[in-house]
């Protein structure tokens, strides 16, 4: 298995991977003891987010579909230490921000819905996982600014916000699961 | 112009444009509930800055399709060289910029800014002027062109979503919120409103904090220059992607 991960892990796009990661720490930096702290860190969680994201992809899953190890354990070997990366990043750039504990759990409410959303639409057959990445950054980019407050804005603490955002992982977590399966176990 | 024509029709089709574009008009209903502040905002080009993402990223896409199709070396085989294939991409980001155009037209009839918006509690009133209206349009196209130039000289579908976050990440505190930082010209989509000096506080037009929309003017004059700046950054950007790679 360790062999397995150490394969796959070097299929990963490390180069769209480290970019988002990249530019998550830059704006977090930039932002930090602003008044657009807590933009900031949610902008940077989305690109966080985004990370796991482009590891769904697998350019030689065809090839290797025919082989023993299930589809959601090679899924798993290859978003596994993205998301270890993701997550830790978050973890520092979250204690060096400064925003309060309350609005710092409704962002990682976010990004976890977020990233379980994108990994769940770059699992859809037929959709590339950078295509996934630009639609989650459109929509939520655009999202911030025509949705009202209480959907994005982190410190509202706007009950139905956080409700869309528990529906939003809920529906991700199931769509990732579902589309993990084996193809030949859908049928 | 066959081949733009071809062009223009993906990219209208392209499903993040789409998505842009129903993020443009949710965000136009908002603001049509809104007061004029926000409006004027709206007006000033920021009700096309979730279009002007979805361009760029479709733009994006488009500039990279063949790549992604593996038809490069086929293309490589026909009569018109790679530089017919990205004129035809720029050219066809016009299309983007009429829906854009047509954006902003409904915004002013939604928001009845001919007779003018109310902009400030003191009751201010302030009709945009025709160069705070191009700004929004003015911007899809430098953000379009942007797409296609990246497409060629940074071939790859990862650039382009961190671009945007980290234009909005830009955009909100220094033109949503209407900081007034002279920084903000910098960005393609600038609000034009002038508040009370030092009385700003981070808000959005829409919002009813204290001490927040104290807006006394718009500077329209600078929205020209802005204008200019926009116009030779679309020129530039689309002499860049149109230059030969290797020379």
């Amino acid at each position: 298995m360790t062999a397995a991960a150490r394969v796959v892990a070097r299929t990963l796009p490390w180069g769209g991977i480290l970019l988002a990661g990249a530019a998550a720490v830059l704006i977090a930096a930039v932002t930090r003891d602003t008044a657009a702290a807590a933009l900031g860190l949610q902008l940077s969680g989305l690109l966080l987010a985004v990370m796991p994201v482009l590891a769904v992809e697998d350019p030689a899953g065809v090839t290797v579909a025919a082989l023993p190890v299930r589809l959601a354990v090679r899924r798993l070997l290859a978003v596994a230490p993205v998301l270890a990366l993701s997550a830790a990043t978050w973890i520092v750039l979250l204690g060096r921000s400064g925003v309060p504990a309350a609005a710092a759990s409704t962002l990682t409410l976010q990004v976890v819905a977020i990233a379980l959303a994108g990994m769940a639409s770059a699992a859809l057959p037929r959709v590339s996982a950078s295509a996934a990445a630009a639609a989650l950054a459109l929509a939520v980019a655009g999202g911030r600014l025509a949705l009202p407050a209480w959907v994005l804005e982190p410190r509202s603490g706007d009950l139905r916000g956080l409700a869309v955002w528990v529906a939003l992982a809920a529906a991700g977590a199931t769509g990732l699961l579902w589309l993990s399966r084996d193809p030949a176990a859908r049928r | 112009m066959t081949l733009a024509a071809v062009e223009s029709r993906c990219l209208l089709r392209h499903p993040l444009l789409l998505a842009g574009l129903a993020l443009s008009v949710v965000l136009l209903l908002a603001g049509a509930r809104s007061n004029g502040a926000m409006q004027a905002m709206l007006l000033d080009g920021m009700a096309c800055f979730p279009l002007a993402a979805g361009v760029l990223l479709a733009a994006n896409a488009g500039g990279l399709r063949s790549r992604r199709d593996g038809t490069e070396e086929l293309f490589a085989a026909m009569p018109s060289p790679a530089r017919t294939r990205t004129a035809a991409q720029v050219l066809a980001v016009g299309s983007a910029v009429a829906l854009a155009v047509g954006l902003v037209a409904a915004a002013v009839l939604a928001f009845g800014a001919a007779d003018g918006l109310v902009v400030s509690h003191a009751g201010l009133r302030h009709v945009p002027a025709a160069a705070e209206l191009a700004a929004g349009p003015l911007a899809v196209a430098v953000l379009g062109v942007l797409g296609v130039a990246l497409a060629r000289w940074v071939p790859s579908p990862f650039v382009a979503p961190p671009l945007v976050v980290g234009l909005l990440a830009l955009e909100v505190p220094l033109d949503v919120w209407g900081s007034g930082a002279g920084a903000r010209w910098s960005l393609p989509f600038v609000n034009a409103a002038t508040s009370v000096p030092g009385a700003w506080v981070p808000c959005e037009p829409g919002d009813v904090v204290a001490r927040c929309n104290l807006v006394v003017g718009f500077d329209v004059g600078g929205m020209a220059l802005h204008l200019g700046v926009l116009a030779a950054a679309a020129g530039l950007l689309a002499f860049a992607a149109l230059r030969p790679r290797g020379a």
